[in-house]
């Protein structure tokens, strides 16, 4: 029992060594790139379950954020000269009070409506990022988007970039954990399971919402931050409506309201893929088709993700599971027949 | 001075009339036993006194202050808690979390104080903890505080419900239907440990109840409501037989 506590508590330290001391085994280009995108989207991941796995607002707009925080990063350093870590926290910022803006309207309506509300904003997001040439370029993208560059040294190397990515992932999913662990993230799940008895019980339900969204959009914009500077390219179609579904299914996939539960989500819709984007093209082509068979899949049997809350832990989180199956469904198998 | 007043307070839905003209006055420490014969709309009259409906008309005092129609949050953190008909509980926290939650207000819930885990902030979960494992105990909860609800017998979630209201450290605690689908012998054992409770912390009642004769017993005072409106109240030996109680509770020749 002591010996399961330890472990418990030394996992995350053991994962993160391990991951470090991975370049030095995969070398070359391939791996470090692959792990380091892997874990900017544990990020979107993890911003994404602490809206909709632990505080229960089902967004489908996360998107828009990555690209508030790509473009706001991108242009601060590009137009403004500004240092980058100064751009990185700008982009998390400015994306988290656009977070809480779009949030302060979009509470208004319920459940099934929210979604339907971001999703619009991720298109409204699309349409201006491309149209607004003076300021995004448009469909051209911002190329050449330097490097990230921290007290001089400019992280130009697949290695460097990784390490940067982990350490800087490593302290958001430290972050995140600690506010979901106390009295807030408390709140947060109060509010999923039952507004009502959270009200009598004295928590400020709107207060906490806003909360929720400008958390996890502000984690949405540090990781389009890394995003622009890593890939080094920023354009309007890398924002769209599939890469916020892309978000919702690795939320769900891993684990609602489940720290380690965000990463696992991103391995496995992620990494995998990507790693057999050259053997297996079709992984990539059909990712959303087969994230959205898994979904529906989990719905029945996992309805919280394989690190998720067991299911019958969760018996009326059914009325909530339901509007989201309602939603996910139709959507993903209509983005996989898109393709 | 009276701790809660209802004045005249009414509400209708789509035409249906819930509550009309409703006034009571509840004494500091006493317990009030609401009766109604024909079910529909009684918890009316707790949604608008915890703030989660709002009144068509009527005013709802505590201590003094005027309450009417203020957010249910800031009612309860003028000290009033509440229980469900229907069980409301955290269905994704365990008992010892839900009853956490009633600590809700005292928790410190500064975003930076949380991430810096500051010194205070640890303790803090830990006193929150101890004191809602404390009041498990008290509820005879205390072994099961890693169960969660759905892994808890009906009997218990009332119980569980309870603990956690009364984690609001509550002064006036309204309780519904508190032993809705129990026999008697039940009835009268969590009517008892809500007595003991009170007297223990002094609290003040209001309870919504099916089961007269249990409740007769355990109320201060009854106020019997019939369609809406008040028929009767005073003292539980007095109301039970009063002839409009019998008369709305069994129909009209039954005196």
């Amino acid at each position: 029992m002591r010996l399961a506590e330890l472990a418990k508590r030394a996992a995350p330290a053991c994962s993160l060594a391990g991951l470090a001391a991975l370049p030095l085994v995969l070398t070359g280009h391939f791996w470090p790139h692959i792990l380091t995108i892997t874990m900017i989207y544990a990020m979107l991941a993890l911003g994404q379950n602490v809206i909709t796995g632990w505080c229960g607002l089902l967004t489908l707009g996360q998107a828009a954020f990555l690209g508030l925080g790509a473009y706001c990063s991108a242009l601060l350093v590009m137009r403004f000269a500004a240092p980058w870590p100064l751009a990185f926290l700008g982009a998390g910022a400015f994306a988290g009070g656009a977070g809480a803006l779009l949030a302060i309207p979009c509470l208004r309506v319920k459940s099934d409506f929210l979604s339907l509300v971001t999703i619009a904003f991720n298109q409204l997001f699309f349409v201006v990022a491309n149209n607004w040439m003076d300021v995004t370029r448009g469909p051209m993208g911002l190329p050449r988007v330097p490097a990230a560059e921290i007290f001089g040294i400019e992280m130009r190397s697949q290695d460097s970039q990784f390490w940067l990515v982990l350490a800087l992932a490593a302290l958001t999913f430290l972050g995140v954990s600690r506010l979901t662990s106390g009295p807030i993230g408390r709140a947060w799940s109060m509010i999923r399971d039952d507004e009502t008895a959270a009200r009598a019980l004295g928590v400020h339900v709107t207060g906490y919402k806003v909360l929720a969204f400008s958390v996890g959009c502000f984690v949405c914009g540090l990781a389009g931050s890394l995003y622009a500077h890593c890939l080094r390219f920023v354009s309007p179609d890398m924002f769209k409506l599939e890469e916020s579904l892309i978000m919702m299914q690795m939320a769900i996939l891993g684990g609602l309201a489940s720290i380690p539960g965000s990463a696992l989500g991103a391995f496995l819709m992620i990494m995998i893929p990507e790693a057999l984007r050259s053997s297996q093209p079709w992984l990539i082509t059909l990712r959303p088709g087969i994230g959205g068979a898994i979904l529906v899949a989990l719905m029945i049997w996992r309805p919280n993700g394989l690190l998720g809350a067991t299911a019958e832990a969760a018996g009326p989180l059914a009325q909530w599971r339901k509007s989201l199956a309602h939603l996910l469904g139709p959507h993903s198998s209509a983005a996989a027949g898109a393709k | 001075m009276s701790l809660l007043v209802c004045e005249n307070l009414s509400k209708s839905f789509l035409g249906v009339q819930a509550l009309a003209e409703v006034s009571l006055a509840v004494e500091e420490g006493e317990s009030l036993g609401i009766i109604r014969p024909n079910g529909s709309g009684k918890s009316t009259l707790f949604n608008i006194i915890a703030g989660e409906l709002r009144a068509d008309s009527g005013r709802v005092s505590l201590a003094g202050a005027q309450v009417t129609n203020r957010p249910s949050h800031r009612i309860a953190a003028m000290g009033v808690a509440r229980t469900f008909q229907n069980l409301r509980l955290f269905s994704g926290l365990s008992a010892v979390e839900n009853v956490m939650g009633g600590g809700h207000m005292r928790a410190p819930s500064g975003v930076a104080r949380q991430l810096l885990r500051l010194p205070g902030v640890s303790r803090a979960e830990r006193n929150s903890r101890e004191e809602a494992l404390a009041l498990l105990h008290e509820v005879g909860l205390g072994a099961h505080y890693d169960r969660f609800p759905h892994q808890l017998s009906y009997g218990q979630t009332k119980r569980l419900e309870l603990a956690r209201a009364l984690n609001i450290r509550p002064r006036v605690l309204l309780l519904d239907e508190p032993t809705a689908g129990m026999n008697d012998a039940q009835a009268t054992e969590i009517l008892e440990l809500v007595r003991r409770i009170k007297e223990k912390l002094q609290l003040t009642l209001l309870v919504i109840e099916h089961n007269v004769p249990v409740l007769a017993r355990f109320a201060d005072r009854l106020l019997a409501l019939d369609a809406g409106r008040t028929i009767t109240h005073g003292s539980p030996a007095n109301v039970v037989r009063d002839r409009r109680v019998i008369e709305a509770y069994l129909g009209t020749g039954a005196a």
